[in-house]
């Protein structure tokens, strides 16, 4: 069976929960202490497809002001899931400028959006209703996740895959 | 013409490069222009610290995650279409937890034939970047910390108007409960003949009309409050709900007689048992009739109807009042919510009432319904569990 290498991002302002969201998917763990990344962090973990084995490159880049500097990041990147904190309103308005950005440098990259924190139900900021607006924008699928429970971070990243398998 | 062969010159270049290299933990590895590892330094490995794999003649991007999609812009490198590659910052684990930052630099090994092929210098800046990292994290804890603070904020703003308003509400409630019952009990002591028994019964009803109203209204805002402290007790125990219903009818029959109102009862079985919080059902009921009662005008009817569906209890209270369009039946279970007709009326009313009961009628697991056609008349339709859901 062949293995395909394919560059994924993860995109969002900080502390929206991307790091956590990369651990969940790939070591199944979570931890409640909060580490700003600076840069970016590669971890990978192979899909196995019935197409053959798909050998994510998952990158972890850091948010907001961190971020904008370093757009050489993105090169070669075959898709990226756009993450907001669903008890944080201002980090929705960001998906338009990382969505233009992933765009820029690959037209074709499918994206998946994220409403991450969906366990913190009380502080919820963000309603369904404005994250489907929102994600309907780019026709893209969006998920109400959380890193902390593993609620629909698999279903995401996996999403993310079928929607990389369609992209010729 | 050329310069002459100069090999000290050359030596102490060399010398001085080792030196910075050493100093500034610096490796370096030449790129084919296959894309694939060449000579590299000897501190390469070390300097990775996850050097599984790296070896000469393996492809880049098999041997770092880092050049995997980055053949493009590597090949562009190679054509001169692009004069470098560079990736800062990128973040790799140490056995001990901590965190190495490196930088890694693409660029020709010569700048005049880039297409001899490339060469690969990572950097190690975790000193300069742990420190950054602190900043930042500091940075964006602040931020995290404002935000808190500010969400904070609106709801004390929000609780604070909450305050405001429930206190003038209660103030404008009470003053006009009070003033009836003043010119009622003024009436009865400027009256004191027995002989004209109507004015002394219509008297006392309004002014029994008036506490019982009273009464209402303090239990609703001591709900308010519990709610609102989400320390709302429900204490479940089996009940009859006809006996309730026909007790609260006893109570607001005099409201009823006031409005010249014809109240019917019907319920399907005795005892009609429901596991239920007897007195939270009462304020339930209280507040649908009481309702019902209060915005019928007179002449009008109230049936209020008891029975057992689908396993649950259903209670329907409806009126021949003057109904309510979908707009107003839309925000009628929001606090303080009252139509402007109700606004415009001399009713009494905080707004309270009907978000008590469907808090409520939720609280014991079950769901509120309103029907309503302007010029009609209202029903409402609550579903009780006969049993309460038991937690796993």
């Amino acid at each position: 069976m062949p293995v395909i290498q394919k560059k994924i991002c993860l995109l969002g302002d900080f502390a929206v929960g991307k790091t956590s969201l990369m651990r969940r998917f790939v070591e199944g763990c979570f931890d409640d202490k909060y580490l700003s990344t600076i840069g970016v962090k590669i971890s990978r973990r192979t899909i196995s497809r019935s197409s053959g084995e798909i050998k994510l490159i998952i990158w972890d880049l850091a948010g907001g002001d961190e971020f904008t500097a370093q757009s050489s990041y993105l090169h070669g990147v075959a898709g990226a899931l756009i993450v907001c904190d669903l008890t944080r309103l201002d980090t929705m308005a960001a998906f338009q400028r990382y969505s233009a950005q992933v765009h820029q440098v690959n037209p074709n990259a499918p994206l998946v959006f994220l409403g991450n924190k969906v366990d913190l139900t009380d502080e919820r900021k963000i309603s369904d209703k404005n994250l489907q607006a929102a994600s309907s924008a780019y026709g893209s699928p969006c998920f109400l996740s959380s890193a902390k429970t593993g609620e629909q971070v698999e279903s995401a990243f996996l999403r993310l895959v079928e929607e990389l398998e369609k992209v010729p | 013409m050329l310069p002459p062969f100069n090999s000290e010159a050359l030596v102490l270049g060399a010398q001085a490069a080792r030196a910075f290299i050493q100093t500034h933990r610096i490796a370096y590895a030449q790129i084919t222009p296959d894309l694939k590892i060449g000579l590299a330094s000897d501190n390469l490995h070390a300097l990775l610290a996850e050097p599984a794999g790296l070896s000469q003649h393996r492809s880049l991007s098999e041997c770092l995650d880092e050049f995997v999609g980055a053949e493009d812009i590597l090949h562009a490198i190679l054509t001169g279409a692009e004069p470098s590659y560079s990736l800062e910052h990128v973040n790799r684990d140490l056995p001990d937890g901590s965190i190495m930052y490196l930088n890694f630099r693409i660029l020709p090994l010569d700048e005049h034939n880039p297409s001899d092929g490339l060469l690969l210098v990572i950097e190690d800046v975790s000193d300069f970047d742990r420190l950054k990292q602190a900043i930042v994290q500091d940075r964006n804890e602040l931020r995290l910390a404002k935000v808190a603070l500010e969400n904070a904020n609106q709801e004390l703003e929000s609780l604070n108007r909450f305050k405001s308003f429930m206190l003038s509400m209660a103030a404008h409630d009470l003053r006009n409960a009070f003033n009836v019952i003043m010119i009622y009990s003024g009436i009865l002591r400027g009256d004191p003949k027995p002989d004209n028994p109507h004015l002394h019964r219509h008297s006392l009803d309004m002014i029994d009309s008036e506490v019982e109203w009273l009464g209402m209204l303090f239990n609703n805002l001591l709900s308010m409050d519990q709610i609102e402290k989400a320390r709302l007790p429900i204490q479940f125990s089996k009940c009859n709900l006809s006996a309730l219903l026909q007790n609260i009818l006893a109570n607001l029959e005099i409201l009823a007689s006031v409005g010249e109102l014809q109240i019917n009862f019907k319920v399907d079985q005795e005892p009609f048992t429901i596991e239920a919080d007897p007195e939270r059902i009462k304020q339930v009921a209280n507040n649908l009739v009481g309702n019902a009662i209060k915005y019928t005008p007179k002449g009008g009817r109230v049936e209020i109807s008891l029975r057992q569906t689908g396993g649950r209890a259903e209670l329907k209270v409806s009126d021949t009042g003057k109904g309510m369009n979908a707009a107003q039946i839309d925000h009628l279970f929001h606090p303080y919510y009252r139509t402007n007709e109700a606004e415009k009326s001399t009713i009494p009313g905080s707004g309270l009432g009907l978000f008590i009961a469907r808090t409520l009628v939720e609280a014991h697991h079950g769901t509120i319904e309103v029907a309503s056609q302007v010029g009609q008349g209202t029903t409402f339709t609550v579903y009780l569990p006969l049993r309460q859901p038991r937690e796993i």
